[in-house]
């Protein structure tokens, strides 16, 4: 059973058998009792993201409070920025906009779906058009949690 | 501030000392150095130190920031301008001109386009809080307040002290440091 455990409402985690639960979960192909590992690792992945997620939100609430411009707080090993992300414009399609400040870009996509017609009606691939090369990526997901995670025993 | 006979013969280093100099700019930095007033700041420069002047005023008459700064973080006892210079070791002193410090809190004032976050990642604050720890200062955190005054937008950043602010000051100032006494000697500076 994994070495995780609910007692007055903490979690303790041998990180030792973190590991172990990884190797026992890679034997998934081989024998569904593999199944559990990977359930108690995924439950184990949800909580600390939230924690985390927490951890975030509380940081940028404390911050905003002692300055209302707060942009971050670095310490001896975690360094924590507050800042947006993305582009800080956009283009909202106005006519008398000034032409300096917008450029205009040109982009080719290939079609995927007329590739593959291509492809059915001449036997191959049309000149310019490369197949890329993709390397598969193996995902896990639980296909259904609760509240309280099956991967944990109560004490 | 008075210095000792033993203190004159040691080079003294400042974060706009050492800074100029690691960029290469000896003769700027010994021209700060030395007080030779051959240094021509840009607009850019003297309208910044006018503002920053304007604020140290203001927090020294009413012991709080001014409200254009727009922050909420309130002071108590404020010091402003507080000027420290201690001996670093046998060979320097190290010196500082503290914005302002208020209840173990050093609060360091930017003005310019550069927000707050770049000075976090700078040698200026962890060599405050070095100076702090040798003049016997006890100060748990750095603010860094900045104000652009082309947007008139401000923002805040902290820097927490600790071990690894202290080693990175070490750090800057003994290499930067052991190139400025090599140059101090073999000009016959010092």
């Amino acid at each position: 059973m994994p070495k995780q455990t609910i007692k007055n409402n903490k979690i303790t985690v041998d990180l030792a058998k973190v590991t172990e639960l990884a190797v026992e979960g890679g034997k998934f192909i081989y024998t569904p009792k593999a199944e559990q590992a990977l359930v108690n690792l995924l439950t184990l992945k949800e909580l600390v993201d939230k924690s985390i997620d927490l951890a975030k939100e509380m940081i940028a609430e404390a911050g905003t409070q002692l300055d209302p411009n707060f942009k971050g707080v670095v310490g001896e090993q975690v360094k924590s920025i507050y800042r947006t992300y993305g582009e800080k414009y956009y283009y909202d399609g106005h006519f008398d906009t000034p032409k300096e400040v917008l450029k205009t870009i040109t982009t080719v996509k290939v079609d995927g779906k007329g590739v593959e017609t291509y492809v059915k009606e001449h036997g191959a691939l049309p000149v310019g058009i490369q197949e890329k090369e993709r390397t598969p990526v193996l995902s896990l997901t639980l296909i259904e949690h609760g509240t309280n995670p099956r991967a944990i025993e109560e004490d | 501030m008075e210095l000792t006979p033993e203190q004159l013969k040691k080079i003294r280093l400042s974060y706009t000392f050492l800074e100029t100099w690691r960029r290469g700019k000896i003769a700027e930095a010994l021209d700060m150095y030395y007080h030779r007033n051959t240094f021509q700041p840009t607009p850019q420069m003297i309208a910044g130190k006018e503002l920053h002047e304007k604020m140290e005023a203001h927090i020294k008459e009413h012991k709080q920031f001014p409200e254009w700064v727009s922050t909420t973080l309130k002071l108590k006892d404020p010091i402003s301008e507080q000027v420290y210079i201690v001996d670093y070791n046998d060979k320097f002193l190290l010196k500082g001109v503290i914005d302002v410090s208020d209840n173990g809190v050093v609060y360091e004032l930017k003005t310019g386009l550069a927000d707050s976050l770049k000075y976090t990642k700078e040698y200026q604050v962890p060599l405050y809080f070095l100076l702090c720890e040798l003049v016997g200062i006890e100060v748990d955190r750095a603010i860094i307040i900045h104000h652009n005054q082309y947007t008139q937008k401000n923002d805040v950043a902290m820097v927490w002290n600790g071990k690894r602010q202290i080693e990175r000051a070490r750090n800057y100032i003994d290499s930067i440091g052991s190139d400025v006494l090599s140059y101090f000697e073999s000009e016959k500076l010092w």
